[in-house]
């Protein structure tokens, strides 16, 4: 991918990309993967760096309108033409924290991450207890596979475990970082089993 | 002439070493004696965490305090005797203790052999972060039954401003990095306190038992047929953990870098009980029965590492 589209990306992110381009650019995005993944992160770093990351991503955060017919060629087997899904949004949230890291390093300029102008296809959003049907939620319990029986099992490990651990001065943060971390709301069940749909929407 | 040369690698090899040394010695100097106020990212899994920290040592000890800054105000504070995580979420306040007054010293290998038997270690550039020079440390593991790691070191200090963990596949899996920090702040006994509101949460307060209650409670004779190599028993102790109804046995093993805790407890249902492996981010865990027991182990290595330990435990 050259510079060019980056910048063309990031502009469109921003929502500062001329009329003209703006076309094109979605007809590629449209047919190109690995364009549109790159197009997903540079929203959720400049979110991820504002830090207002939301607990809950939109699917429509990641999503672009294209046309009709080209959706359709672009995508087969994609269900709703006319919005471009993003294949995994959560996992493109771990994609999102590596590329946050070189953004941080200069190699996304800081016009694209700190703009203030909000880009109107950004639908970042404050937790609520009732969330709109086209969102999912972001798991924040880390424990992979594990009922939450388990999960508080081996949260309870964790903040014992997290005064043994780590090196460096890395030795006082980063294992209390993890605990922090597993603080979370567990989600309910309705809101597993909206998720759980839009997975099978994808398929 | 190729004597010449080879004086001249083994020169510039030993200077390299000494180098390398030399910084490891910084980096764990500065856990115990630097002063700080910052704010880092954590990306761990599929989580971004925003975390402000207040840092102060001087004569009377070190003090902390850790503020996630996104999601629920989770608050860790820590001094030289407890460490007290306010989980607003939980509504509870789990309080821990510390075994010595500075923390875990013993953890922390002071010299180089340690290291080096299980990992290759040089430095291998320079970069920014924060707005600091520092110098980049690359941690490369000899075998597959631990992590590599990154570690970018403040040149005046040797504070680690940023470290990256990776896998075999050199996929990074956990990253922190400072975005902003200041050595220059004085930090003040308000600066440490509690920000966020917890008089109404329940309070969970880990307790250690003497070697009697050890006894009756049937935690002794455990050890292990075999340990990974590299790794040794650098702690062991019997306590009540928050949250469980038996104490729980502990073995702590290290490699120097990496450290693993192996968790033994009476089974209690099998609802709670982790059966086989589950991980986070960097973290793996790996549970299994022994006769009556429910054996878990946790780390900073990779999966098959944990499985091994959890396989060698055994009951004489």
């Amino acid at each position: 991918m050259n510079d060019t589209i980056k910048e063309q990306l990031s502009a469109l992110v921003d929502g500062e990309l001329p009329e003209q381009e703006r076309e094109l650019l979605q007809r590629r995005l449209a047919a190109d993967d690995d364009l549109r993944s790159t197009w997903q992160r540079y929203h959720l770093i400049r979110d991820a760096m504002r830090e207002n990351l939301p607990e809950f991503v939109s699917k429509t955060t990641v999503s672009i309108r294209v046309p009709d017919k080209d959706m359709a060629s672009a995508s087969p087997g994609t269900d709703h033409a006319s919005v471009l899904r993003f294949a995994r949004p959560v996992a493109g949230m771990a994609i999102a924290a590596s590329v946050a890291m070189l953004a941080v390093f200069g190699v996304i300029s800081n016009r694209d991450l700190l703009s203030p102008a909000p880009a109107p296809q950004v639908a970042a959003s404050k937790p609520s207890s009732q969330l709109p049907e086209n969102f999912i939620i972001v798991p924040r319990t880390g424990w992979e596979s594990a009922r939450p029986a388990v999960v508080s099992h081996l949260n309870s490990y964790l903040v014992d475990h997290s005064s043994y651990s780590g090196f460096g001065a890395a030795q006082s943060i980063l294992p209390y970082t993890r605990v922090a971390g597993y603080d979370q709301p567990m989600p309910d069940k309705k809101l597993e089993k909206d998720a759980g749909s839009s997975n099978s929407d994808r398929k | 002439m190729r004597s010449l040369l080879l004086a001249l690698v083994l020169l510039t090899s030993t200077a390299q070493a000494d180098n390398v040394e030399m910084w490891l010695e910084k980096m764990n100097q500065s856990i115990h004696e630097l002063t700080y106020t910052g704010t880092y990212v954590h990306i761990n899994n599929d989580q971004i965490d925003t975390m402000q920290i207040v840092h102060r040592a001087d004569e009377e000890g070190e003090r902390e305090r850790l503020l996630s800054l996104n999601g629920e105000a989770r608050e860790i504070l820590r001094d030289s005797e407890k460490v007290t995580c306010i989980l607003p979420a939980d509504q509870s306040v789990i309080i821990g203790h510390h075994k010595t007054a500075s923390g875990l010293p013993a953890l922390v290998p002071s010299d180089a052999v340690e290291y080096g038997r299980n990992y290759n270690i040089d430095l291998i550039g320079r970069d920014r972060v924060a707005g600091y020079p520092t110098v980049i440390l690359s941690v490369v593991p000899k075998d597959r039954m631990r992590y590599g790691y990154r570690i970018w070191l403040e040149e005046d200090s040797g504070m680690v401003l940023r470290s990256d963990i990776m896998d075999s596949n050199a996929r990074v899996i956990e990253q922190m990095m400072f975005t902003e920090i200041s050595f220059q702040t004085p930090v003040t006994n308000e600066m440490l306190e509690p920000t966020v509101a917890h008089d109404q949460f329940r309070v969970i307060t880990e307790q250690l038992l003497s070697t009697e209650s050890e006894a009756s409670a049937g935690m002794d004779n455990w050890s292990f047929v075999k340990i990974p190599e590299g790794f040794r028993i650098a702690d062991q102790s019997v306590k009540n953990l928050p949250m469980k109804k038996h104490p729980v046995r502990h073995f702590v093993l290290s490699d120097g870098f990496a450290t693993v805790s192996v968790y033994i407890e009476k089974s209690t249902t099998d609802e709670q009980a982790l059966k086989g492996e589950s991980k986070m981010g960097s973290i793996n865990a790996y549970g299994r029965q022994v006769l009556d027991y429910q054996v878990t182990v946790m780390g900073e290595v990779p999966e098959h590492t944990v499985k091994q330990i959890a396989e060698a435990v055994s009951r004489k």
